[in-house]
């Protein structure tokens, strides 16, 4: 797929200001679970768009400048040590599975299970309490029940984004 | 879907809930212990109701009430309060965790057998 840089700077800004509205929006929605770090995860979503329309590259960007400006705005120092970590192992995992051959909805599974995964593991880390990895089952399906919730909103977003982002000379 | 992908859902669903069966045949809590900044800040008895103070990280403080064999934090200075929506422990390996206060509630059964004895 052909496309200009101006152009993929220019959906990469777009994409990480939406993320960050987004991710803060969300951060209203209370979930009725008595365990903290279950989250829907539809920030990912803008990462998820990254990765398909612009590559790895572009979605480390986008997730960076998202967690940076959210741990600026909204957070503190140690929230950003959590959420980098998550952001970062999460992208890297779904650049694994993209590049294994799965289907957008695997990529995004795969995404919400390591960010929980790494989340749990820098927290047992950082509070030497290895207890807490036993909320590791229940984070686990949480991050399949909503990565496969924003791997569906992903898969929309992509194809119609696609459609009119790169249709015009270039063929998808 | 591809094949490939409902196979790697399953397997984790499997996975977690292998995990959550593991975690919901613990033993029954005996003692709180309570960390802050990764330091053994005291252990409390859990028979022995009582209201207890604790002065976290960054002067964040939180107010834990010990009652019916469990362990709850009832209100907390720090921004989010996920402490205060976690509810009452009272199983063994049950943890609460304030982050930005990192204070780290445990609960461990006096028996010492179980989880405690495979892990360490």
């Amino acid at each position: 797929m052909m496309r200009s840089q101006s152009k993929s700077v220019c959906l990469c800004a777009v994409l990480s200001a939406t993320g960050l509205m987004v991710s803060y929006v969300e951060s209203f929605v209370v979930l009725p679970y008595g365990i903290p770090g279950i989250r829907i995860g539809l920030a990912n979503i803008a990462t998820l768009i990254a990765l398909y329309l612009l590559g790895g590259f572009y979605a480390f960007i986008v997730t960076v400048i998202r967690v940076m400006l959210s741990a600026l705005l909204f957070g503190s120092f140690s929230s950003f040590l959590y959420s980098i970590a998550g952001a970062c192992l999460a992208l890297l995992a779904m650049t694994v599975f993209k590049r294994l051959g799965f289907s957008i909805y695997s990529v995004s599974v795969a995404g919400a299970v390591m960010h929980n995964t790494a989340q749990i593991a820098v927290a047992a880390v950082l509070m030497s309490g290895v207890y807490l990895l036993w909320y590791l089952p229940v984070l686990i399906f949480t991050g399949v029940m909503f990565g496969l919730l924003t791997g569906f909103l992903a898969d929309i977003l992509v194809k119609r984004l696609s459609k009119v982002l790169f249709s015009t000379g270039e063929g998808g | 879907m591809k094949k490939r992908d409902i196979i790697l859902i399953i397997s984790l669903l499997l996975i977690s809930g292998l995990g959550y069966c593991l975690s919901v045949n613990r033993l029954a809590g005996g003692s709180a212990y309570i960390y802050i900044e990764g330091n053994l800040y005291d252990v409390y008895d859990l028979k022995q109701p009582q209201t207890i103070r604790i002065e976290g990280r960054g002067g964040i403080i939180d107010d834990v009430v010990i009652e019916n064999n469990g362990i709850y934090v009832k209100s907390a200075t720090c921004p989010y309060r996920e402490c205060v929506k976690s509810g009452r422990i009272s199983r063994d390996g049950e943890s609460i965790c304030c982050l930005p206060a990192q204070i780290l509630i445990v609960v461990r059964s006096d028996e010492g057998t179980g989880y405690d004895a495979i892990t360490k």
